[in-house]
């Protein structure tokens, strides 16, 4: 007996993507939008994309 | 206590590996976004996210581990004293945890700080959304005062006190 599972479909997003939502958000909006890309960058990683696509997607790193 | 020693894989992240195997990635990222209509300090915004890549086989459940908090702590100390930059940790809720990570994250850097950082942490209403989150910032930042005006004014705080809704949250024992 086979059994189906099923795998939530990730969307990917761009750093452009958010950086126009923020703008239209009011308000408290702002951290929504926020948390809404702290959350994908973190989905992202968990689907498998590298830091060098999350780059080539707009986000930007920095380490000291 | 003795922190892990970390690798940083410039100019993307740190990782770093726990005494019993598991491993962690942490990065910070761009957040000029939020603070956009700030563009004087917007490019010295960034946030932080920690994550668990690897737990050994032989591992049900990661036990608590206070080496992990000084390193993380390290770490994110470094990146605002040296960059003078600011951080902005917003706690991940898709997993219904975020009161934890508050509360986690809040005495990791109140454990470990040495007095040269400030912690400004609030509770963002966005319709029926609570964000917790929080600045972190050297107390000798010159721009101190600006950054601190405009977290406060973009998580809503500026307005209306959280004191009451933050000391609930950090009392409760339900997570």
């Amino acid at each position: 007996m086979q059994h189906s599972v099923t795998i939530p479909e990730f969307q990917q997003r761009t750093a452009e993507y958010f950086a126009e939502k923020v703008k239209h958000a009011k308000g408290t909006g702002k951290m929504l939008v926020a948390l809404e890309m702290s959350n994908y960058l973190k989905e992202a990683r968990q689907h498998g994309l590298s830091f060098e696509e999350l780059k080539k997607q707009g986000f930007k790193f920095a380490t000291v | 206590m003795q922190p892990y020693n970390y690798i940083t894989n410039k100019p993307d992240y740190y990782t770093f590996t726990s005494s019993l195997g598991c491993e962690y990635d942490c990065y910070f990222f761009d957040f000029s976004n939020a603070f956009y209509l700030y563009p004087d300090l917007a490019p010295r915004v960034f946030g932080f996210n920690l994550e668990l890549k690897f737990i050994p086989a032989d591992i049900d459940k990661v036990p608590p581990d206070k080496r992990i908090a000084a390193t993380v702590t390290n770490i994110v100390k470094a990146f605002l004293h040296q960059r003078e930059n600011v951080v902005v940790y917003i706690c991940d809720n898709s997993d219904k945890r975020e009161k934890a990570r508050f509360h986690k994250f809040y005495h990791w850097f109140k454990q470990y700080n040495d007095g040269s950082f400030i912690q400004l942490r609030a509770v963002s209403h966005a319709g029926d959304t609570n964000i917790l989150n929080a600045l972190l910032i050297h107390k000798n930042n010159p721009q101190l005062n600006d950054f601190i005006e405009a977290f406060e004014i973009i998580t809503g705080i500026f307005t209306k006190s959280d004191d009451e809704e933050l000391g609930n949250i950090l009392n409760d024992d339900g997570w």
